[in-house]
Parts: C-alpha cells; structure tokens; sequence
C-alpha cells in the first residue's frame, strides 16, 4: 500500500490522497473508490474514519481518493462562485476522471458520509461509471426533518441528564432538596425540552405514518424512490444504506420512500445496514471498526477479487 | 495583486523518512521580498484537530500572506499522514517537529523559524523551543498546561458525547485509563505522555519573543504566563472568541479575532 498526494481538477485546486495496493496487487477490473466529504470536514473524515476505510480498501486490493471539496480542507475556494450543490458533484466527477486518466479506472464506488452520502447518490445516479455506492448516514437537509432531529436529540440528551443521571446522583438530590436548585430551570427542561418535545416528535411521526396509508402519497414515494434510486438499481449498481441505530436520515428515507424501500431491500436492489449503538459521527472506535469492516465486505462481495457479482464493462458503458 | 484565498499557492507533500512519513501543506509567502523568518504550525489533537483543521488553515494563510513561508504538518497517527491513532506519541512529536522545520527550511531557504501552536501542539511548541536552533520566536494560542486536566476534559467531552447516542452504546466504558477519547484511540505512551504533561516545568526560550494568546482565562494559563516572563519576551493577549476546537465542525466557524491578533503580533514583532 502506497499513499500519494494529488492535486488536480482544472485549476489543480482540488487536494486529494490516493491510497493504492501494492503495484502486483492491483487489479484493473477492481472499481476505484472515491470517499467524499462528510459535510465540512476534511478528507480525514469524521474521527479519521476516512483514513483507516482508504487503507482497509487498499488491503483489499481497491485503489482510493480521498479529496477536499472546493473551499473545504486544503482545496481552495473555486474562483468561478458556482454554488456547492453544483460543484461539489462535478468535482465528484472530476476525481473519478483523474483516476481514469493516472489509473486506468473505469469504474468507480462513491463512499460518502452525512453531506458526502447525498453528493454520491447525486453523482451515482447520473455517472454511469459508478457501479456502487455506499451512504453512510445520509440525511435529507429538509428544514422540518432537521428541526425534528434537534427536538430528538435535546430531549433525550435531557432525559438521560434529568433522568438516570439525576436519580442516582446524591449530589443532585442534595441540591433538589436543600433549596439550592434552580427550579425553574429544572422546570422548563422537564416540560419543555422533554415532554413538549416528545409529544411534538411522536405527532411528526404520526403524521407520517399515516399519511403514508393514503394511496396519494404512497405513489408519490415511489415515483420519489424511481428518480432517487431508479437510474442507479436499473443498471444494476450496488447500492448501500449504512445507519447508526436511531438515526433520523433513516426514519426520513423510511418517509420519503415507504413500502418501496422495504421492496427494493426484499429485490436485493438495495442493502441496508444499521449499525447498532452508535451515534451518527461513530464516535467509539469499535464502532469505526464495525463501519469499515461493513463497507469492506460490501464492497469485497460486489467487486473484490472472489466476487460473483463482478458488472460486465459493458453495462457501464 | 493580492492573493485571495481562491488564488494562494499552498504545496501538499508528504516528507520524512519512509515509514514514518508526514503531510505537510507548504504555504508560501504571499508578498515580496518574504519574511526572514518561517512559521511552523503544531496542530491540536485528535477531535481538537478535526474541529479547529479549517481555523488553522486560516491561520497559517493569513500568516502567508502577511510573508511569512508557513508550514502546517500532521504528526505521524494523525491526519494524512503514516501510523494508526494509536500510534500517536507527543514524546515522538518532538522529533517530527524537527522534521518540519527542517522542511520548512529546505522549501523557503529561511533560517529563522517561529514555532506557532493552538492547544496541545502549543504545548508541543514550547516543550521543542529549547531544541529549536535559530527559533525566532513562540505562538501558543491556547496551550494545554496540564495534561491531567486536559484528560479530564476529554472525559466529560466524551461522557456527553455518549448522552446524544440514541441508543446507548452497552459495551462501552472508559475505565480509570481509556483506550479511547471523543473519537480517538489512545495508545498507553501516549496516555502516559498526557499524564505527565505539565508545562509549568517547561522552560521558557531566553530572551525570545512568544505570544501567549486565548479566549477564556483560566489558572493554569495565568500560571504559564507568570512563569515565561521569568525568561521570556511573553505578550499576554486575551481575544474575546468562540474555542473553535469544541465547536461542531458543520458550523464553519473561523476565530477570526484571533487570528488577527496572531497575524497583527507576528507583523509587529517580526518587522
């Protein structure tokens, strides 16, 4: 395994590092893989994930770019002001074309985390070079789902602190019961940001839940499910959903797309892993051990060496 | 014309001996005739370096363009460069940090070198200061004094971390010394490294001058401060701001007034 630092894109303002098996491992019908910025972090990805995937891969025998976004990490801002959502995929694009060029890939995995997982759906489904795709925690940037995931999140990082927290303290105890408290603080977090906070949580996913019984709806998701995910399982792509337990961008695909995405799972068109009792950055390492070993099975089953699932070059041409 | 962020030349390249190699990104000076003295940057560590990456970016291209040759660098278990988290060792650091600045030397052709740092890579620049030859001078924005306290803080950082998971991790407890914090693995040399750490017997670079810089006041720094002046040329500046190595990374945030205060000192001093 070799690691190289690259710059390139049209004005070689784009940072990137190639980690790459050994030269008599290589295998050209082996997909080259592209990780993509989780969000604003640079190429190291979230606690260095990034990092360690890229050379697991490379063990495996998979060439891997890992590269900064305009304006994120060390690639500088684009001079031309073209919007992220539009250079973010092209750039995508332009790093799969440096590894045709110096490589010889022609086909390619798009692994993206959080922000990262949207720009490779995007790219996956309109490139067909890409032949797989795994998104990690990705999450739908809807303004209503991401206020419902902050009511989530304060509520239940407040019960766990009010809660078992409290209980068991002797010092807080203490405190609630010499008259040291603050109870009206104490009162405002217990009715608002807990049980306020649930009720308006559990109504948000009532409404979905039954909305998702009107046939109106149910054809909207799967026309939503055909322009998401339809280009890409239709030229037979490998596609992988990985979650943390409790995640809010799953709970918003399960709405977005309903039945259709337990259909696809059941086709064996799409594959969704839930990683348990871990938090959406994968903050305890056994849990970034966990990610990297699911992604490098995935992709050791669809594309490595043993695989039976090898796609013909001709259906990516 | 002045360079803009969309126009500055930075050099990424790894350096150093092979199985210990390092990334670094050059930033070259952005006026002319440059600065005759080079800065290095000591990053944070583990989730410090991942929140406060960009703020240091910002940091080492505004001292570029003010004409200093800059160079920031991922010590070996971290960033881009060779080892596994666990590998990271601050003893080790040290002589990665020679590497550097030998680096930085070769690409600018400067002698002079300012070591600049933000929290444990300040605390990395002063304890290599003494083995620094021609240093001209000392940044330490933020630096860790005490590596006990520094522990217990990563502690409670990673005890609230564990309160957002939505289902709570079962397998998992730190113990009196963790493996892990906030998102890194840590190796018993460096933990051993961390327990140890207490810059109040650090020695201060006679007679050079260092900026001693934060944004929250607390004892230890006061303590730093106190015991620098018995050698040092110490300015002692406290620039209200946000502590960007906690803040959540999607935020974007630049300490902006700090870095000013930085870029405005180093102008100043180095003139």
């Amino acid at each position: 395994m070799n690691e190289t630092v690259i710059q390139f894109g049209p004005a070689r303002s784009l940072v990137g590092i190639v980690t790459a098996p050994p030269q008599a491992e290589r295998d050209p019908e082996c997909p080259a893989v592209v990780l993509l910025n989780a969000g604003l972090l640079h190429r190291v990805g979230p606690n260095r994930i990034y990092v360690q995937l890229a050379r697991a891969l490379a063990q495996d025998g998979f060439t891997v770019l890992r590269f900064d976004f305009s304006g994120l990490g060390d690639s500088r801002p684009r001079a031309d002001h073209l919007p992220y959502a539009q250079s973010a995929p092209l750039e995508a694009r332009e790093a799969m074309d440096w590894l045709a060029q110096h490589h010889g890939a022609q086909r390619f995995l798009l692994i993206g985390h959080c922000a990262g997982a949207a720009f490779a759906l995007l790219v996956a489904r309109e490139d067909p070079r890409v032949v797989g795709a795994a998104l990690i925690n990705l999450e739908g940037g809807d303004a209503q789902w991401t206020e419902f995931d902050r009511i989530k999140k304060v509520s239940q990082q407040n019960a766990r602190n009010y809660g078992q927290h409290a209980i068991f303290s002797r010092e807080r105890w203490a405190k609630l019961l010499s008259g040291r408290a603050d109870y009206g603080s104490i009162t405002r977090v217990v009715l608002k940001d807990i049980l306020w906070y649930r009720i308006v949580g559990f109504s948000f996913r009532a409404s979905h839940v039954l909305a998702a019984r009107r046939p109106a709806v149910q054809a909207e998701q799967a026309a939503r499910a055909q322009q998401y995910l339809g280009p890409i399982i239709e030229r037979g792509a490998a596609l992988l959903l990985l979650h943390s337990e409790g995640s809010t961008g799953l709970e918003q695909i399960r709405a977005q797309l309903g039945g259709e995405l337990e259909r696809l799972i059941a086709a064996g068109k799409l594959e969704l892993t839930v990683i348990a009792q871990s938090d959406h950055l994968f903050t305890l390492v056994a849990r970034q051990r966990q990610l990297c070993a699911v992604l490098q099975a995935w992709a050791q089953a669809h594309f490595g060496a043993r695989s039976s699932h090898l796609l013909s070059a001709s259906s990516v041409e | 014309m002045a360079a803009t962020a969309a126009t500055e030349q930075i050099e990424p390249f790894f350096f150093g001996p092979p199985g210990r190699q390092l990334f670094g990104c050059y930033h070259e000076p952005q006026v002319w005739p440059a600065r005759e003295q080079g800065v290095v940057l000591c990053y944070p560590f583990g989730q410090e370096y991942i929140r406060s990456h960009r703020a240091c970016h910002h940091l080492i291209a505004q001292i570029a363009r003010a004409g200093f040759p800059a160079l920031r660098f991922d010590y070996y278990g971290t960033g881009d460069s060779q080892g596994e988290d666990a590998d990271a060792h601050l003893a080790q650091w040290q002589s990665d940090l020679g590497l550097a600045v030998a680096e930085l030397r070769a690409r600018s052709g400067v002698d002079r070198v300012i070591l600049a740092g933000l929290r444990l890579g300040a605390s990395l620049a002063l304890s290599a200061s003494a083995r620094t030859a021609d240093l001209a001078g000392l940044v330490l924005w933020e630096p860790v004094v005490n590596g006990q306290r520094y522990l217990d803080e990563l502690r409670a950082q990673h005890e609230q971390a564990l309160l957002r998971f939505f289902a709570q991790p079962k397998d998992h407890a730190l113990g009196s010394r963790p493996g892990e914090l906030c998102g890194f693995a840590l190796g018993e040399g460096q933990l051993a490294a961390l327990e140890g750490l207490d810059l109040r017997t650090a020695q201060a670079p006679r007679g050079k001058p260092v900026l001693l810089i934060e944004s929250q006041t607390t004892p230890d720094l006061t303590a730093l401060h106190e015991q620098l002046q018995s050698g040092a040329l110490v300015t002692y500046e406290h620039v209200p701001s946000f502590t960007v190595w906690v803040e959540d990374v999607d935020k974007g945030l630049v300490p902006q007034p700090v870095i000013e205060a930085i870029t405005g000192w180093l102008d100043k001093v180095f003139a």
